[in-house]
C-alpha cells in the first residue's frame, strides 16, 4: 500500500516535467499527449492533465492554437513557448542532478 | 428490459442506458463545476468531453454498442474524479495564497479587496465594506485601491478556502438579493423579517436605504456554484454539488409568495431589474476611463475635505487672518481649477508609486498607462496655467497672502535681528 502511494506521488511530481518533455518534440493535442504519457505509464488518472495544461498555459510555458481536424470537431494543439523551453532545460538539469545523486545513494549502500 | 437514450458526446452518437446516462451526467456536471473557476473553462471542458468520447469509443467494441453503467464507471476510473486532481493543485494554490494577489475569480472592479481578504483569510465582504466606508475620508479608500491595483499582480489560480462568505443571492432576490443573502448567511429560512427590518429603517432618516446601498456596493453576488455553496457554508465535493443544485432548484420553485406580499414587493423588483440592465453597461466602460473616473471622485472628496478643514478651523479661530485669506482664495478659485489641481496631485502620487513598484517588484506596469498619466498631468497643468494666468481676482488674493506672510513672519524676523 505504501509502495503504491510512493509511486503515485512520484508520478504526480514528474507529470508536469513529462508533459513539457513530450511537447518539446512536436505540437500535440490533449488526447495525443495523454496517449504518449500512457505509453510511459506516467499518468494516474487522465483528468489530471487538463488542469495541469491550463496552469502551464497561464504561466506562459505553453501556448495553444485550434486546428481543424478531418474527423470530428477542431482540436486544440499545444506547443512550448520560448519561456517553456527555458523552463524545461532547467527542469531537465535538476532532474538529471537528482537522478544521479539518488543513483549514487543506491550504488553506495 | 432497460430504457436507453441517445446522447451526443462531442460529435459521436451513443446509445446509453438510462441509469448510465444519469451517472455520466452527474460526472460531467462535477467536472464542469470543477473547471468553472478556470479562465478558459469552456475550452477545457470541451477537450475533456472529447477525450471521454474517444475513450468510450475504444472501450465499447464499436459505436453501435449500448453503453451501460459499467462502461461509464470505467470512464470515470480512467479520467478520474475532481478530488483526484485536487491534491495536485493544493501546493500551488497555497503558494498563491501566501502572496498578495488580485483575485480574478471573485471581483467587482479589479479583485483588490477579494485578493486582500484571501490573503488574510477573511470574508471579502468585510474588506470591500472597509474600502467603501473610507471613501468619505478624503477619498482615502479609492486612492488606496488604485495603488493596490497597480502594485498587486493578477491571479486566476486563487481558489479560496472553503468557508462561509457573504454574497448577494441573485436567485431569490427582490432588488439585489441582499436580504436573502443575509438570511443565507445566518441560516434564516425566511428573508421576510430582514426585508421588513430594512423597510422599517428607511423611516429612520432613510438610514435603511443608506445601509442597503452601502452593503450593495460592498458585496458581490454569488456567480459560480462554488460561490453559491460558500454562501450557504456547504463544503465542495462531487456528491454535495449535486445535492446542492437539486435543493436550490426546489427552493426557488417552492417559494410562492402570497398575493399581498407580491404586490408590495413588485415595485422593488422593478428597481432590481432596472439595475440589471444598467450594470453590464457600466462594466463595459474601458479600464482607463474607470481609473479617471475614480481619480475624479477622489479629487472631489479631497476638496470637500480640505474645504471642510479650513471652515472648521476658522470657526475655532475667527480672528486668524491667514485662514480668512485661504477661505477667500477657495471661494475665488473656479471649482473646476480646484478639482484639476487635486487631480494633478493624485496623478503625481500615482506616478511616484508606479515608479516605486517598478523599483521594488518585478511586476510589469504597461508603458501605455504611464504615458497616458504623464500626458494628462501635462495637459491639466497647462490648462490650469492658462486659466489662472488671466484671473485678476486670484492674483489679488495671492498678493494679499504674500503680503500677509511677509508682514507677519519676515518682518518679525527682521525686527528681532534689528534688536539684537
Amino acid at each position: 500500500m505504501s509502495n503504491e502511494n510512493f509511486k503515485i506521488q512520484l508520478r504526480k511530481g514528474l507529470l508536469e516535467f513529462c508533459i513539457l518533455q513530450v511537447l518539446s518534440k512536436e505540437k500535440l493535442y490533449t488526447s495525443e499527449i495523454i496517449v504518449k504519457l500512457n505509453e510511459s505509464q506516467i499518468i494516474v488518472v487522465e483528468g489530471t492533465v487538463y488542469p495541469l495544461l491550463s496552469r502551464l498555459k497561464n504561466k506562459g510555458f505553453v501556448d495553444s492554437e485550434w486546428i481543424e481536424s478531418k474527423q470530428g470537431p477542431p482540436r486544440k494543439y499545444y506547443h512550448l513557448t520560448k519561456n517553456g523551453k527555458n523552463y524545461l532545460t532547467e527542469l531537465t538539469s535538476s532532474y538529471v542532478e537528482v537522478n544521479s545523486s539518488i543513483q549514487n545513494l543506491i550504488n553506495n549502500k | 428490459m432497460k430504457k436507453t437514450v441517445t446522447a451526443n458526446i462531442s460529435g459521436t452518437i451513443y446509445n446509453i442506458e438510462d441509469d448510465a446516462f444519469d451517472l455520466m451526467q452527474k460526472y460531467l456536471n462535477s467536472i464542469k463545476m470543477y473547471f468553472s473557476s478556470y479562465e478558459d473553462s469552456d475550452e477545457i471542458f470541451m477537450d475533456f468531453e472529447n477525450r471521454i468520447s474517444e475513450n468510450l469509443y475504444s472501450i465499447s467494441n464499436n459505436a453501435s454498442d449500448v453503453i451501460n453503467s459499467k462502461h461509464v464507471a470505467k470512464i470515470i476510473e480512467i479520467m478520474g474524479k475532481p478530488e483526484d486532481f485536487e491534491d495536485l493543485e493544493i501546493e500551488d494554490n497555497n503558494k498563491d495564497l501566501t502572496k498578495l494577489r488580485r483575485d480574478n475569480n471573485d471581483r467587482i472592479i479589479a479583485g483588490v479587496a477579494s485578493g486582500i481578504s484571501d490573503y488574510f483569510k477573511i470574508d471579502p465582504f468585510i474588506t470591500r465594506l472597509l474600502f467603501v466606508l473610507t471613501i468619505p475620508v478624503g477619498g482615502f479608500g479609492i486612492f488606496f485601491y488604485l495603488i493596490c491595483w497597480i502594485a498587486m499582480p493578477k491571479s486566476n489560480m486563487i481558489q479560496s478556502t472553503n468557508r462561509k462568505k457573504f454574497y448577494r443571492d441573485h436567485d431569490n432576490r427582490v432588488i439585489a438579493g441582499i436580504a436573502q443573502g443575509i438570511a443565507n448567511y445566518f441560516s434564516i429560512n425566511d428573508p421576510f423579517i430582514i426585508r421588513l427590518f430594512f423597510l422599517a429603517l428607511i423611516f429612520l432618516n432613510g438610514f435603511g436605504l443608506m445601509l442597503y446601498l452601502i452593503i450593495w456596493i460592498s458585496s458581490n453576488y454569488a456567480k459560480t456554484i462554488k460561490q453559491k455553496m460558500d454562501m450557504s457554508g456547504v463544503k465542495l465535493s462531487v456528491d454535495n454539488v449535486e445535492k446542492f443544485v437539486k435543493e436550490n432548484r426546489e427552493k426557488i420553485s417552492e417559494i410562492e409568495p402570497t398575493k399581498v406580499y407580491g404586490i408590495v414587493i413588485s415595485p422593488f423588483k422593478l428597481v432590481g431589474r432596472l439595475f440589471d440592465k444598467l450594470f453590464p453597461f457600466l462594466m463595459r466602460i474601458p479600464k482607463i476611463l474607470l481609473i479617471f473616473l475614480i481619480i475624479y471622485l477622489t479629487a472631489f472628496a479631497g476638496i470637500l475635505l480640505i474645504a471642510q478643514f479650513i471652515i472648521q478651523f476658522s470657526l475655532f479661530e475667527p480672528n486668524n487672518e491667514l485662514l480668512t485669506l485661504l477661505q477667500t482664495i477657495i471661494v475665488d478659485l473656479p471649482p473646476l481649477t480646484l478639482t484639476m489641481i487635486y487631480i494633478n496631485f493624485i496623478i503625481s502620487i500615482l506616478l511616484f508609486s508606479i515608479f516605486l513598484v517598478k523599483l521594488l517588484s518585478n511586476k510589469n506596469v504597461k508603458n501605455s498607462t504611464i504615458v497616458i498619466l504623464v500626458v494628462t498631468l501635462f495637459m491639466v497643468t497647462s490648462f490650469n496655467v492658462i486659466n489662472l494666468g488671466s484671473n485678476d481676482k486670484l492674483e489679488n488674493d495671492i498678493e494679499k497672502i504674500e503680503d500677509f506672510v511677509e508682514d507677519k513672519y519676515f518682518l518679525k524676523y527682521n525686527y528681532k535681528l534689528k534688536i539684537n
